[in-house]
């Protein structure tokens, strides 16, 4: 049985993003997963515990140490080595599937921001001798390969309705930790971080701590609660990377979005409300492309006069994303679409959303998954 | 952190490359079953396994795929580099690498833009950067 017909989520929380100077990441972990008990979810009914560490090298969220923190004599418990929710919940929701747990508590917290953790280290020896530093670099490099290809150079500017959308987002979220307005004026006088991208078209550097529980379909329902069901998911590696046939556009995540269409029939025009792990604007135009929402070449048109709004016909990272909420690799995206799908957001609320999809990125884009979630179970 | 990001980490696969560097040479290594060049270098040919090489000397001469400049400095000893280019360039030889372009007033980076390489000496080592050729010289 695919695992996404027996797999259901039944809690979602965040901490409110920004600095917590004095916390650490533990502390942050365990206000997180206290957070998601205080939805309906009884402890001792949790069996399995999936944690992403760190991004920092600290060892914090270690899942061992946290599970020795929290009290947990699980079933099963680990940490996957790379980073990323969608790739993280997938695991868990696999333990689900085989039956070897019933509920599984889900956990990422950090405190990079007040550590003061630098991003600039680069795994690769070939290329950082050449200053090519920061995932920011490679996806400058991917939206500049993008606008060349299609020849959509004198169109490059586009790419702030990204940003200029979520930011509207995210001022209306609570937790979000960027929530001043910013105008088209703002955007476009922005400094460049690495050309073609501004400071806005890079994710924020926050603090925070995220839970998400995951539980076996029909255990859900019994809690009688509001369970959010996952409906269809698809992976793609391209570890070849450099070797791999213009790999700066992601051409593997072709394929995650033929299983998971395949999987589900849930098609692109079935999607009310979106979520890209946005570590920098363009994965968004990867995205809508690689995933049917548009064609190739035409996302950067795809994403004006609202479309991707609120209001618009495709909603897209409703709490802010990691651009202006909170830089938490597709945990806070989690939490937004649970929330979304059971109309909970309040003035935010993308109104009748019933599906929902994600589409995540790992390392340098080497890792690719996305998933559907419903508020109905098929 | 310090300077040392910026220099070469040779490793046991990869230190004939940054060797030949030294004597402004490119080599890379070409699988003995296949011949694939193989880059980044590792203990075996990512196309067929094998894991025997012959060092071939390269012709150094390729174009520009894609290209960014940096004005942020992601590391203290780049603050003073900045604005600085960051290339992809495809050897005519078929292997992708990220480089830096020494641009001209004549030759400004671009996509498509034919270069060769150049040597570029960073402390004990040299790095391999490129530099645009005019289209009469290929």
């Amino acid at each position: 049985m695919p695992i996404e017909k027996n797999v259901a989520m039944v809690a979602a929380y965040a901490t409110i993003q920004g600095e917590h100077p004095g916390s650490t990441a533990w502390d942050l972990g365990v206000q997180a997963y206290k957070g998601a008990l205080a939805q309906g979810v009884r402890r001792e009914d949790i069996d399995g515990l999936v944690t992403m560490m760190s991004q920092d090298g600290s060892g914090q969220m270690e899942p061992s140490r946290f599970g020795q923190i929290i009290g947990m004599n699980p079933k099963a418990s680990g940490a996957l080595q790379y980073g990323g929710a969608g790739f993280s919940l997938a695991y868990a929701a696999s333990l689900i599937s085989t039956g070897q747990c019933r509920m599984v508590a889900c956990v990422y917290a950090t405190n990079q921001r007040s550590s003061g953790y630098q991003f600039a280290t680069p795994k690769d020896p070939y290329t950082s001798p050449y200053g090519f530093l920061n995932a920011a670099g490679f996806a400058a490099m991917g939206f500049q390969r993008y606008l060349t290809k299609y020849g959509l150079e004198a169109s490059a500017d586009k790419l702030g309705a990204i940003a200029i959308t979520q930011r509207k987002n995210a001022s209306l979220n609570p937790i979000a930790y960027r929530r001043n307005a910013m105008s088209w004026d703002d955007y476009l006088q922005d400094r460049w971080i690495v050309w073609p991208l501004r400071r806005s078209d890079v994710c924020v550097i926050s603090d925070g701590g995220v839970c998400v529980i995951l539980a076996e379909a029909q255990f859900a329902r019994d809690l009688s609660q509001k369970p959010v069901f996952l409906r269809s998911s698809g992976r793609q590696d391209g570890l070849r990377m450099m070797e791999n046939e213009d790999h700066l556009l992601v051409p593997h995540m072709r394929s995650t979005a033929d299983q998971l269409h395949q999987r589900s029939g849930i098609r692109p025009k079935d999607i009310d409300a979106l979520y890209v792990q946005d570590a920098h604007s363009p994965a968004v135009l990867l995205a809508l492309e690689n995933y049917g929402f548009c064609g190739p070449g035409e996302a950067l048109d795809f994403i004006q006069d609202g479309r991707i709004s609120l209001g618009g016909e495709l909603p897209l990272n409703s709490s802010g994303g990691q651009l202006s909420e909170g830089y938490m690799l597709g945990w806070l995206h989690h939490v937004e679409l649970f929330h979304q799908l059971r109309g909970d957001c309040g003035e935010r609320q993308i109104p009748g959303c019933r599906i929902a999809q994600f589409c995540g990125t790992g390392g340098f884009r080497e890792f690719t998954c996305a998933a559907i979630y419903s508020s109905d179970p098929s | 952190m310090s300077s040392d990001l910026l220099l070469p980490r040779p490793d046991r696969y990869s230190e004939p490359f940054w060797e030949a560097l030294k004597s402004s040479t490119l080599s890379m290594p070409k699988c003995r079953e296949c011949g694939h060049i193989q880059y980044p270098m590792g203990p075996c040919c990512s196309q067929c396994l094998c894991q025997a090489f012959d060092w071939i000397t390269l012709s150094g001469r390729g174009q520009v795929e894609a290209f960014v400049v940096y004005h942020h400095a992601f590391d203290p000893s780049l603050r003073d580099r900045v604005p600085y280019n960051v290339a992809e360039v495809r050897l005519d030889e078929g292997v992708r690498l990220i480089t830096n372009v020494i641009e001209s007033d004549a030759n400004p980076l671009r996509n498509g833009l034919k270069v060769q390489a150049v040597y570029e000496a960073a402390g004990e080592f040299k790095l391999l950067k490129f530099a645009p050729v005019a289209e009469s010289a290929r």
